[in-house]
């Protein structure tokens, strides 16, 4: 009995760590120091790109934390940064902080969908919501932030 | 030792190892099926309006408005404010935000905290951790299948799969089925 339980475990252990080696190499990338307004003016000249973006975070998502948005000069227009695989969350606390971001610049396509902000409308529907999340083609991935002091 | 003593040890062993996660995973799919577009419960948000004299300029907000706007609010500090549209200012506090609309006066204070325990169900259930953690949840998830056939056999006669556990058996497969036969195939 103990030997199965012993294989069921460790096949199962086996199983799961079939995926564990698809990390993306980004790390030898040159980081470029980008502000937020030349990547929403831009943001296809950075795609693919490491970018060092500081800003002040205007919101970050209320449904686990996997994004937020910078403000920029133009008030209709905020920088989305998605968490990478090294950053679990971002805390509600970074609201009203200024933050440096640390990451790549990325095209953003959700999965299923053609429209990138037709997902997060239909959930955020909000009419700020609606405007943070306006315009994202692009977003930043985040490796990591450091929050600055106000 | 036959086969139906296996398959019993795997579910019982099972039942016992993932009581946390079933825990877990069961009152955060809860919490996640409450979402709102305001946040979900493992996050406790209050909101109040005011109103203030109006028309305000939008020159005339400035550090010393923001602090005596908030004094009125019983607020001492705050982080930083900006204007996200030309009628509106958004001040962020620790822990909330003051939004107020200036060629009306009509405002609203937000606090937002965690709630303890729904906010660390949820950070699992998310797979916020990632990496170790994406393993653990998919044995969990894995094991949660096995246990789901184990528990077929765990009982002979009248009341095993052979009648009574066949009826619930069919009667719980057929309540998804349903729903995705009004909501999805025929929508």
């Amino acid at each position: 009995m103990k030997k199965i339980l012993f294989l069921f475990l460790s096949v199962s252990f086996l199983m799961a760590c079939q995926n564990s080696g698809k990390q993306a190499g980004t790390s030898e990338q040159e980081v470029v120091a980008v502000s937020v307004d030349s990547i929403l003016s831009n943001p296809a000249v950075f795609a693919d790109q490491s970018v060092v973006v500081s800003g002040m975070v205007a919101h970050v998502c209320t449904h686990g934390g996997q994004k937020l948005f910078l403000v920029s000069s133009n008030p209709e227009k905020y920088l989305r940064i998605n968490t990478g695989k090294s950053i679990p969350e971002f805390p509600i606390a970074l609201e009203g902080s200024t933050i440096e971001v640390k990451g790549v610049v990325s095209k953003f396509v959700e999965e299923g969908e053609t429209e990138p902000a037709m997902e997060e409308s239909q959930t955020d529907t909000t009419s700020k919501e609606h405007a943070y999340h306006k315009d994202n083609v692009y977003v930043i991935v985040a490796d990591s932030y450091t929050e600055k002091t106000n | 030792m036959n086969w139906r003593k296996i398959n019993r040890v795997i579910h019982r062993d099972l039942g016992y190892f993932f009581f946390g996660m079933s825990i877990i995973y069961g009152v955060s799919g809860i919490v996640l099926n409450h979402r709102s577009p305001r946040g979900d419960a493992s996050t406790i948000r209050r909101s109040e309006s005011f109103t203030v004299e109006a028309p305000i300029k939008k020159e005339a907000v400035d550090k010393s408005y923001v602090l005596s706007l908030l004094a009125g609010l019983n607020e001492t500090d705050f982080k930083q404010y900006y204007f996200p549209s030309e009628n509106e200012v958004m001040i962020y506090l620790t822990g909330g935000h003051v939004s107020l609309l200036l060629n009306t006066g009509e405002g609203s204070i937000v606090k937002v905290r965690n709630r303890p325990v729904f906010r660390e169900f949820n950070f699992l259930h998310y797979n916020k951790p990632k990496q170790l953690w994406t393993w653990f949840s998919d044995f969990f998830a894995g094991s949660l299948v096995l246990m789901a056939f184990t528990g077929l056999f765990i009982l002979k006669g009248k009341n095993g799969i052979k009648y009574r556990g066949a009826i619930l058996s069919i009667a719980g497969i057929l309540v998804p089925l349903a729903f995705l036969f009004l909501y999805l195939w025929t929508y």
